[in-house]
């Protein structure tokens, strides 16, 4: 059967950015569109997905990988009728690193929940570290989250140079997180991009900035999504416009993707 | 075969019948058949020495083996079989051991290396290797013999034992020279080893009294107090392009630098592989520059 699913790697050098809200809120969108969204919370040890909608799963990733558990079973639906979320599990080590193998076996059990939806929207942790590295070079789009702070800012492009310089991947899609003016947006998203075109030698495409907007936190402390609860408001509409980017964005991509599988297997791992 | 070790061919023959009788005593039952060989019964026998019964029942329970017939023979009625089994076991031990100092030998060492850095090519893991050799061994065999030089190396070999994790290799690959294969270790681990097995060493000598044996001393205490050796070390990470013989080398090279600057000293070589070193993707201070100012 041809490949429907669009996957979309969130990702940050920085936690706190507010990559977590960018995957929710997409999704909300995108499924208020009609179509199916799955969310997969890929901080594997310090997941937060499910706190942002107030849910407590009872079996996570860390079930289907350990227990054999089937992936329908830890399926959570936020939305009846196709907004999904694979939840993950909190407190679990670092040194608890996947290996290849692991993972590739975990997605492959994944695979027949992945295919049932139009968005597959990975929310990764923060940080360089080999889970990060791989679902990101696997994801067919990848949307790096900065803020103007000059941290948000070098930690971004040292994720973008370690993806670059190791697995090949020059392809990112850049979202521009709390801001206060188009102006911002601008000279933040134009910094980095001209150093990666400057050292690293290739571009970055601006997907659009979210404004910095107090009903983001009000949302998060009241676990509802923001575009559930106040899609009116300043990044209401920013996090709306995002997400019509990528829904003709997905239109444009699907006679290719028809042809690839969902998740793309950048194995070769060796700097070009 | 008639030399002294197994006596007569004739006698180990007939020790190998009498067992063939108790085997086909056994089967009978078992597998319905007269004797071993007829009807299209065959037996696979093997001598497993230092095993009862108990044992056996346990580890076939354990393993899934409950189809294969346990006989249980009294060692002193095959006492030839029971020689040539030990000196089998002997030579198979010998093959993969240094007969000094009981460490695996350089046959061993290699096909071990080869393996774990195809470990390292498949799961992009890390692996170091470590040589080492004592210090001045020739000035010191000249002046105590050597007995002396055998004393060191066991207690080397014995402090190499001790200091090591259980999954690493402790090699004698030659006359003065040890190796180490070190998989998951990264040089400042490796150090911290060699380090720990150079203090061992120190302290056995010094508190068996110069004696490594630890059985009063030969008068040798002051020389031996200060038992000391170089070792050169390598680490790599992930794909690397050589083959051990190229890991060996780098350090080997190691360790000739290592002697260059004397007695005691721990030297590590360039690493091998790029990836090792974070040059390729750190972000560097112009890097940084221009994005906090665009310039
Ligand atoms: N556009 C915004 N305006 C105001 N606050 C925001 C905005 N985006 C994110 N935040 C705040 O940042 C915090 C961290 O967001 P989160 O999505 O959890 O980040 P991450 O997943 O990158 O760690 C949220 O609790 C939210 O209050
Ligand atoms: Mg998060």
């Amino acid at each position: 059967m041809d490949n429907k699913t669009l996957s979309v790697a969130i990702m940050s050098g920085k936690g706190g950015v507010g990559k977590t809200n960018l995957a929710l809120n997409l999704g909300f969108c995108l499924f208020k569109g009609n179509h199916p969204v799955v969310l997969m919370d890929c901080d594997l040890g310090l997941a937060n997905l499910d706190v942002l909608l107030g849910l407590a799963p009872d079996k996570n990733l860390q079930d289907v990988i350990d227990h054999d558990v089937p992936p329908e079973d830890i399926l959570v639906p936020i939305e009846p009728g196709g907004f999904d979320f694979l939840p993950a599990a909190s407190g679990v080590p670092e040194l608890f690193e996947m290996d290849e193998d692991m993972r590739a076996l975990l997605l492959s059990k994944l695979h027949p929940v992945f295919a049932d939806h139009h968005y597959l929207f990975m929310d990764l942790g923060a940080g360089i570290n080999p889970t990060v590295l791989s679902f990101a070079s696997m994801s067919r789009v990848r949307i790096i989250v900065v803020t103007p702070e000059p941290t948000s800012l070098t930690d971004g492009y040292a994720l973008i140079k370690v993806l670059a310089t190791q697995r090949g991947v020059k392809d990112f899609l850049v979202v521009v997180n709390q801001v206060e003016s188009k102006a911002e947006e601008q000279q933040t998203f134009s910094r980095l991009n001209m150093a990666c075109e400057k050292f690293l030698g290739f571009g970055l495409t601006l997907l659009g900035s979210v404004r910095m907007d107090k009903a983001l936190p009000e949302s998060v402390r009241r676990q509802v999504p923001l575009m559930k609860r106040t899609p009116d408001s300043p990044a209401g509409k920013d996090l709306f416009a995002l997400a019509r980017k990528l829904h003709s964005l997905r239109a444009s991509l699907l006679p290719q993707l028809a042809g690839e599988p969902v998740l793309v297997n950048f194995s070769s791992g060796t700097p070009d | 075969m008639t030399d002294g070790t197994f006596g007569n061919i004739d006698a180990l023959a007939g020790e190998l019948r009498a067992l063939g009788r108790l085997i086909g005593e056994a089967a009978a039952p078992a597998a319905g058949a007269a004797c071993v060989g007829a009807s299209g019964v065959l037996a696979l026998t093997r001598l497993v020495r230092g095993m009862g019964p108990d044992d056996w029942f346990e580890m076939a329970s354990r393993n899934g083996l409950s189809q294969w017939l346990a006989l249980p023979v009294a060692e002193q009625d095959f006492p030839l079989l029971s020689h040539l089994l030990a000196t089998l076991d002997d030579l198979a031990f010998r093959t993969e051991h240094d007969a000094l100092t009981g460490l695996a030998n350089a046959n061993f060492f290699t096909r071990r290396l080869e393996k774990e850095l195809d470990r390292v090519n498949r799961d992009g893991a890390v692996l170091s290797m470590a040589l080492l050799s004592i210090d001045d061994l020739d000035g010191l065999t000249g002046r105590f013999g050597p007995a002396w030089a055998e004393r060191v190396f066991m207690e080397l070999a014995r402090t190499m034992g001790r200091v090591k994790r259980p999954y690493d290799l402790a090699a004698r690959l030659g006359e003065n020279l040890f190796g180490l294969i070190l998989p998951g270790a990264r040089p400042h681990n490796v150090c911290a080893m060699l380090e720990r097995l150079q203090a061992g060493l120190a302290a056995s000598f010094a508190c068996s009294g110069g004696d490594g044996s630890g059985n009063g001393g030969s008068g040798n205490g002051d020389a031996t107090a200060g038992v000391s050796f170089c070792a050169g070390h390598t680490t790599c990470v992930g794909r690397i392009s050589g083959r051990a013989c190229d890991f060996h080398e780098l350090a080997t090279a190691a360790l000739t630098q290592a002697r260059r600057k004397g007695a005691g000293c721990i030297q590590a070589t360039k690493l091998p592989d790029e990836s090792f070193s974070p040059q390729a993707t750190m972000v560097h201070s112009d890097e940084k520059k221009f994005l906090f100012s665009g310039i």
